[in-house]
């Protein structure tokens, strides 16, 4: 079972998943921009081995992936499903990715950094993520000589991470926040506790689906658990927020909110062209209904949606039809994909 | 909506950009699109604003170092904000240290260290304790005692020193 398939009961499932990244360099290598291809295919070998020969056996046997052998529609799918981030698709020299049998755990050598260990779990919980990236880079640091400085900390690439190197992130659901236009400003003063949100999956200001990534940005002069404490505090409030509102949908709105959500469960379950920002906006009302109440599935035919959502993103789906297909017929092969894995409802 | 790059003064202006396909939009005051525009040109938001920070300080041409490792100079890292290799931080060590401080608001790590370094901090403290023990030794003329700790001290410091070079 992969992680984000696994049940989500935290929170109303407002908070998806949680992320930590660590980002390591090797000292007596360039970092990746300045790294010739030779040393590149070393750095590759030294840390596939020192996780290859790691004393925990689990370790040991994550897969090792060479970026180069692999299409580019597999690299978008696997950024679609978070395992690896838009740098690491346009790689300009040798790159590998390790990776758990779970997808949680993952190693990409040579992105910005040599190392860069990414840890998910479902729900509210960075510090499970942080015990898995810890129990890696512990692993590393024992075989390898990794650039730190006693007074700066990891050396990494880009001085936006030097420090703890660590990035640590909830991805969040804020449909009810986003439709009030509260949202904007709110996310506005987070800039102020040395955090930062972004849309789905890293890049611009524009969230699909209303999902958002709230992470620190602040690396230095801190440690990792304060990081994750003010985080998560900050992100707690938000979700108050976002309950907040919900409710008064459900006390002040009942029955348009309703009709909103059977409406968005209509065109889903009728329509034969689904465009992705469309069909990531209805899913997104489907979550909020099924959360609130308002709509329910057979017992035995729960729906994790926001696996639908990863499904029906341009590159998992022609993965799923196993050919290429343009925009015109992956509309229509995502219109298909969610009628025939919407549950039908109960009253 | 406030300003993309300052977060302080109101946007005024969006500027669309394709990114691996994806429309991207950046939302900017004038002041800022107007004093910046590789801002525009460069495609991440994020780096963008890293772009304008270290663009603040008008290159010195004289004062041109070089990593002697890497061959990183400081226009280089102006220009794409990306350090070369890790004795970069110690060549460019003046230069960046304000950088880090307007970024993060610190310059000095307090969070995780390599065990290794835990065990060298260990040796450090260890290597202390001995010398102070020696001294307390020689004070009450016990010289057999601190011959005992005087080889203890080089057995410590001859032992294999784990980090760096
Ligand atoms: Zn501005
Ligand atoms: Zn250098």
């Amino acid at each position: 079972m992969k992680w984000y398939e696994k049940e989500n009961e935290t929170y109303h499932g407002i908070i998806i998943s949680s992320r930590i990244r660590l980002a390591r360099n090797l000292r007596k290598y360039n970092f990746p921009s300045k790294l010739s291809d030779d040393d590149s295919i070393k750095v590759i070998d030294i840390i596939s081995d020192a996780i290859a020969s790691a004393s925990d056996h689990a370790v040991s046997l994550f897969e090792k992936i060479d970026m180069q052998n692999i299409s580019q529609i597999d690299k978008i799918a696997m950024m679609e499903r978070h395992i690896i981030s838009p740098i690491f698709i346009r790689d300009k020299i040798p790159s590998a990715l390790i990776l758990s049998k779970d997808e949680s755990l993952s190693i990409m050598i040579n992105e910005e950094d040599h190392i860069r260990i990414q840890s998910m779990e479902i729900g509210m919980n960075l510090y499970t993520a942080l015990a898995n990236a810890y129990h890696v880079d512990d692993l590393l640091e024992e075989k390898l000589d990794v650039a730190f400085d006693p007074s700066l900390g990891y050396l990494t690439a880009c001085p936006t991470n030097v420090g703890t190197g660590m990035r640590a992130s909830y991805m969040i659901h804020l449909p009810a926040l986003e439709t009030t236009g509260k949202l904007r400003f709110l996310l506005d003063a987070i800039g102020k506790f040395g955090l930062t949100v972004r849309g789905m999956h890293g890049e611009g200001s524009d969230a699909q689906g209303s999902l958002f990534q709230i992470s620190n940005q602040i690396t230095l002069g801190v440690t990792d658990e304060e990081i994750i404490d003010n985080l998560t505090s900050v992100t707690k409030q938000i979700i108050e927020q976002e309950l907040v509102v919900r409710n008064k949908l459900i006390d002040e709105k009942r029955l348009e909110f309703e009709d909103a959500v059977y409406r968005s469960y209509g065109i889903l379950k009728h329509v034969r062209i689904l465009p992705s920002k469309e069909a990531m906006t209805l899913l997104s009302d489907i979550k909020l209904g099924l959360e609130l109440g308002i709509i329910k599935t057979a017992e035995e035919k729960k729906i994790n949606i926001f696996d639908l959502m990863t499904c029906i993103q341009p590159a998992n789906l022609q993965k799923l039809q196993h050919k290429e297909l343009n925009i015109e017929d992956r509309d229509i092969a995502r219109a298909t994909f969610i009628r025939e894995n919407l549950p039908d409802l109960i009253e | 909506m406030l300003c993309d790059h300052c977060r302080q003064r109101p946007a005024t202006m969006v500027i669309s950009q394709q990114i691996d396909g994806k429309q991207v939009k950046v939302y900017l005051c004038e002041t800022c699109a107007n004093e910046n525009e590789a801002y525009m040109i460069q495609n991440n938001p994020f780096e963008q604003f890293m772009g304008g920070v270290f663009n603040q300080k008008k290159p010195h041409s004289k004062d041109q170092i070089k990593c002697n490792n890497c061959g990183m100079t400081i226009d280089e890292f102006r220009k794409n904000s990306k350090i070369g290799c890790s004795n970069c931080y110690y060549v460019f060590e003046g230069y960046l240290s304000p950088i880090f401080k307007q970024i993060h608001g610190s310059t000095r790590h307090t969070g995780k260290r390599p065990i290794k370094y835990n065990a060298e901090l260990l040796k450090i403290n260890q290597i202390n304790n001995l010398k102070i023990a020696l001294q307390e030794a020689i004070e009450v003329e016990n010289y057999e005692q601190a011959a005992i700790l005087r080889d203890e001290i080089k057995a410590v410091q001859k032992s294999e020193r784990i980090v760096g070079d």
